[in-house]
C-alpha cells in the first residue's frame, strides 16, 4: 500500500532589500591655503543589496520514491563584492538535532523519517562535521541561480494519514 | 599664518658733504641718504609689505543620494595682491582620468556609480570657483546618473582633489572656434587662397590667437588684420590651427585651441590627344601637375597604310608607356609609319619568283621572275588582301596597304613545228648508185628545234642518212620506190608533236637485159636476171645478188654486186686509156649454159 505524507514549510518566500547606510566620512571640511594649496573631497554612494529567494512551500513525500526541490534566487541579485547570500535550515518542528527528520500525525502517534540532500550534501540540524544547515549559497549575478534538494523517500509510519513537519530556512549575506 | 611687519620709521638726516646718492626703493634700512650744507632735500621710503593670505574651504566628503546634493567651497580672510584672484581648480580624481562624467567605484573597483558635477558642466581639469574678496561661496552640485549601473553592492567613492592658487584676474578664453568651420572649403587648388577668421568668447581678458601650420610646404598661414591668409603651396594635407595663448604663448596650460584639415589638390593638366592625320577620338586626361603620367595605347585609327610609331610631345618622341612628368596643358600627338606589308610567294611550277618579303604602302616592289630552263613567264599577278588585282608592270608594282600574294604561271618557252616540205624530191628515177641530199624546210621558220630526220620505208632501194638528208639509190635486191619520209621532232622523244613530210625515189637501171652490142660503162647498172659471163673465172650473177655496176677497182673494169658489194675477181678487163668499158659480145639467155662473151671496149 502506497502512503502519502504532505509536508509545508514555513516560509513560502522571503526577500530581503539592502538599505542605504548613512555617510561614510563625516560631510565637514577642509581648508586650503597659501601653503596647502590641495585637499581632496571624498565623493560616495552606497548601493543597496538586493536578493529574492524563493523556497518551496510545500512537499509531498513519497514512501516509494525520493522527491525533487528547489531553492532559487532571481535574476540580477546583487551584493557587495564577496558577499553570498547564504540559505540555511534553522529548525524543524519535530526534529532537534541530525539528519534524520520526522514528519508526525495530528495525534503525534506514527512518525515517518526522511533526509534532505542540497546536490550531494546532507542537510541536517545541529552543529556536527558529518552534515552542513547550509542547503544553498548564491553570488552577484544578473542570471537567476538554483540549488537542488532532494527529499528521501518516507519510512517508518505506523498509522496512515497525514503527517507533517515544517521546516523553517533563513537566508543571511555573509 | 606668518605675519611679517615692516614698520618703517623716519631715517636719521646724515648730513653730507657730497652729492646726494640714489636711492633703492628697497635698501637696507640702515642705508642713508646724505643731503649737504648747501641744504636741498631728499626722501625717505616708508615701506610695508601686507603679507598674502587666504583661506578656502572645501567639504571633505560628499555623500550621493539619488537626488542631488549640494557642496559649497568658501573663502575667508582674503588677502591677495590687487589685480589678483583665487582661482580653484578641480585637478583630478581618483577615478576620472578626464571629462565631465565621474565615477566612485566600490573597492574591488569593479562596480561603478556614475555622477557628474555642475549637470555636466565641470571636468576634470577645470576651474570650478575664482574669489577675489572675502566670504564668497561657490556651490556645486553633485548629480548621481544612470551612465554607469553598478554591479555590486555597497560603498562605491572617488577622491576629487582641488587645487587653489593666486593668479591675474584675468579670464582665460574657455575656447576658440575657427569661423564657419563647417562650411569652409577644407580643399583647395594649389596657388589658391583661403581666408579664414576665428572666434573667442567675449568674456575673455586677452583674445589674441595664433595662427599656424602643421606643413608650411603645403599651407602657409599668413595673419591678417581679421583672421588668416592660408595660401596653398604645394599639394598635400595640412592642418592649419588657431591658438587663443590668452596672452602667454609662454604658458600653454591654458591655451585652446582649434583646427581645421584642409587639402591642397594639385592644379590639373589636360592632357589633350591628336591623330595627326589619323581618325577617330581620344579623351582628354586630367593630370595633376608634377606627376607622371602613362602614355596610353594609341587610340586613333592610324591613315591607310600607316601604323602608330610614337607619341610626340613637342619635339620628343616617347612610346606608349613612357612615363613624363606633366607640368602644363600638354598635347600629345600620335606619329605614324608605315606598315610593313608582307609579300607572300604563292606556289611556282616550272619557275620561280622573288622579291623583298615585306613592303610599306607605296613603295615599288620588284619582283625577280626565273623561269626554269624550257620556260617563259606565262602570268604574273599580285592581288591585295581583299583579293584586288595589284597592277603589275615589267615585274614591278606598287605595293599596296594590305598584305599581297604574288602568282605567276610558266609556260613552255618552245616553238613547236608546225609544217615540213621536202624542197627537192626527185621527179623521175633515178639510176642505182645515184646519190643526193634531200632538203626539207620546216615551219614556223621560228620554230625551236627544226631538225629534221629522214627516214627510208626501204633502205635496200634507197638508203637516206637520217641527219643529214643524203640519199643513195641502193640496189641491193634490184631496184624500186622507197618512200622518204622527213620528220620535224621538235628535238624530243615525244611524237605527238612530230610533223612530217614524204617523198618517193625511184631507183631504175641501165640495163634490165643484156644482149650483144651493148656497151657498158662504168657506173652502168643492170639487173637482167640470171647473168653469165663466159669469162675467167666464169662469173654469173642472178638478181639476188641485186643490181650489177659496173666499177674500175685498182685500173680494172669489175662488176659490184649490190647486195653486198663484193666485186668478182674479174681482172683480165683492163682499163686503158683507150676503152670505156665492157662490150657486150655475145651470148643471150639465163640459164647457166647461156654465156655472154664479154670483151673491153675501147674507144679507138
Amino acid at each position: 500500500m502506497k502512503k502519502t505524507i504532505a509536508m509545508i514549510s514555513a516560509l513560502a518566500m522571503m526577500t530581503a532589500m539592502a538599505v542605504p547606510l548613512g555617510a561614510f566620512a563625516e560631510d565637514t571640511t577642509k581648508t586650503l591655503n597659501k601653503t596647502t594649496n590641495s585637499g581632496t573631497t571624498e565623493v560616495s554612494y552606497d548601493v543597496a543589496s538586493t536578493y529574492t529567494i524563493t523556497i518551496p512551500a510545500g512537499i509531498t513525500l513519497s514512501a516509494d520514491t525520493d522527491k525533487p526541490a528547489t531553492i532559487g534566487a532571481a535574476a540580477n541579485l546583487m551584493l557587495e563584492d564577496g558577499k553570498s547570500v547564504v540559505v540555511k535550515l534553522t529548525s524543524a518542528t519535530n526534529t532537534s538535532s541530525g539528519t534524520t527528520f520526522n514528519a508526525k500525525n495530528s495525534n503525534e502517534t506514527s512518525t515517518a523519517t526522511y533526509t534532505i540532500k542540497s546536490g550531494n550534501n546532507t542537510i541536517g540540524l545541529g552543529e556536527s562535521s558529518d552534515y552542513t544547515d547550509v542547503v544553498a549559497t548564491f553570488g552577484t549575478s544578473t542570471a537567476t541561480q538554483t540549488q537542488a534538494l532532494t527529499f528521501s523517500k518516507a519510512t517508518g509510519a505506523t498509522y496512515a494519514g497525514k503527517h507533517t513537519e515544517q521546516l523553517t530556512f533563513t537566508i543571511s549575506v555573509e | 599664518m606668518k605675519t611679517r611687519r615692516i614698520l618703517s620709521g623716519i631715517s636719521a638726516l646724515v648730513i653730507a658733504a657730497t652729492m646726494a646718492v640714489p636711492f633703492s626703493a628697497f635698501a637696507e634700512d640702515t642705508a642713508t641718504k646724505t643731503i649737504n650744507t648747501d641744504g636741498g632735500s631728499d626722501s625717505t621710503n616708508v615701506i610695508y609689505d601686507a603679507t598674502e593670505k587666504y583661506f578656502v574651504t572645501i567639504p571633505a566628503g560628499i555623500t550621493l543620494k539619488d537626488t542631488a546634493v549640494t557642496a559649497d567651497i568658501t573663502t575667508s580672510n582674503v588677502i591677495i595682491g590687487e589685480g589678483k584672484i583665487i582661482k580653484v581648480t578641480l585637478s583630478g580624481a581618483d577615478n576620472t582620468e578626464s571629462g565631465n562624467l565621474f565615477s566612485a567605484k566600490n573597492s574591488a573597483k569593479n562596480s561603478t556609480v556614475s555622477y557628474n558635477i555642475n549637470n555636466g558642466t565641470v571636468s576634470v581639469g577645470d576651474v570650478i570657483a575664482k574669489f577675489d574678496k572675502n566670504n564668497l561661496t561657490e556651490t556645486l552640485t553633485f548629480t548621481k546618473t544612470d551612465d554607469a549601473i553598478p554591479t555590486r553592492a555597497g560603498k562605491h567613492s572617488e577622491n576629487l582633489t582641488f587645487t587653489i592658487g593666486v593668479e591675474d584676474d584675468k579670464t582665460n578664453v574657455s575656447g576658440v572656434e575657427i569661423d564657419n568651420k563647417t562650411t569652409i572649403a577644407t580643399a583647395i587648388t594649389r596657388g589658391g587662397t583661403l581666408n579664414l577668421t576665428a572666434s573667442v568668447d567675449e568674456s575673455a581678458t586677452d583674445k589674441t590667437v595664433v595662427w599656424s601650420s602643421s606643413d608650411n610646404s603645403i599651407l602657409e598661414v599668413a595673419t591678417t588684420d581679421t583672421g588668416v591668409t592660408v595660401t596653398a603651396k604645394k599639394a598635400g594635407t595640412a592642418t592649419i590651427t588657431v591658438t587663443a595663448t590668452n596672452g602667454t604663448p609662454e604658458d600653454t596650460s591654458d591655451d585652446r585651441i582649434d583646427s581645421v584639415e584642409i587639402t591642397v589638390n594639385p592644379i590639373m593638366y589636360a592632357v589633350s590627344f591628336s591623330a595627326n592625320g589619323g581618325t577617330g577620338t581620344m579623351d582628354n586626361v586630367s593630370v595633376a601637375e608634377d606627376s607622371e603620367y602613362e602614355l596610353p595605347t594609341n587610340g586613333f585609327t592610324a591613315p591607310t597604310g600607316k601604323e602608330f610609331d610614337k607619341w610626340q610631345i613637342g619635339d620628343n618622341s616617347y612610346g606608349v608607356g613612357t612615363k613624363v612628368t606633366i607640368t602644363d596643358n600638354t598635347a600629345v600627338t600620335a606619329t605614324w609609319k608605315g606598315v610593313n606589308y608582307a609579300v607572300t610567294m604563292g606556289n611556282f611550277t616550272n619557275g620561280s619568283v622573288t622579291a623583298d618579303s615585306t613592303a610599306k604602302m607605296g613603295d615599288t616592289v620588284t619582283l625577280t621572275v626565273t623561269p626554269d630552263t624550257g620556260y617563259e613567264l606565262d602570268t604574273l599577278t599580285v592581288t591585295d588582301a581583299s583579293n584586288n588585282s595589284v597592277p603589275v608592270t615589267g615585274n614591278k608594282f606598287t605595293m599596296p596597304n594590305s598584305d599581297v600574294t604574288v602568282s605567276a604561271t610558266f609556260k613552255s618557252s618552245i616553238i613547236t613545228v608546225s609544217g615540213i616540205t621536202i624542197n627537192n624530191a626527185p621527179t623521175e628515177a633515178l639510176f642505182v648508185n645515184s646519190t643526193g641530199t634531200l632538203t626539207a624546210t620546216v615551219s614556223p621558220d621560228n620554230a625551236t628545234d627544226k631538225t629534221v630526220v629522214w627516214s627510208s620505208s626501204d633502205p635496200d632501194y634507197v638508203s637516206i642518212n637520217a641527219e643529214t638528208g643524203e640519199y643513195t639509190v641502193m640496189g641491193k635486191k634490184g631496184y624500186g620506190s622507197a618512200t622518204i619520209t622527213a620528220t620535224a621532232t621538235n628535238g624530243t622523244e615525244d611524237t605527238s608533236d612530230d610533223v612530217s613530210a614524204a617523198c618517193t625515189i625511184t631507183g631504175k637501171v641501165t640495163y634490165t637485159s643484156l644482149s650483144p652490142g651493148t656497151v657498158l660503162h662504168v657506173g652502168d647498172t643492170f639487173y637482167a636476171g640470171q647473168v653469165y659471163f663466159a669469162t675467167k673465172p666464169l662469173t654469173g650473177f642472178n638478181d639476188s645478188n641485186g643490181v650489177i655496176t659496173l666499177v674500175e677497182d685498182n685500173g680494172c673494169y669489175k662488176f659490184k654486186r649490190g647486195n653486198n658489194g663484193t666485186m668478182p675477181n674479174v681482172t683480165a678487163y683492163k682499163v686503158k686509156d683507150n676503152t670505156d668499158g665492157i662490150y657486150i659480145v655475145s651470148g643471150s639467155g639465163t640459164s647457166t649454159s647461156d654465156r655472154f662473151t664479154i670483151a673491153v671496149h675501147t674507144t679507138n
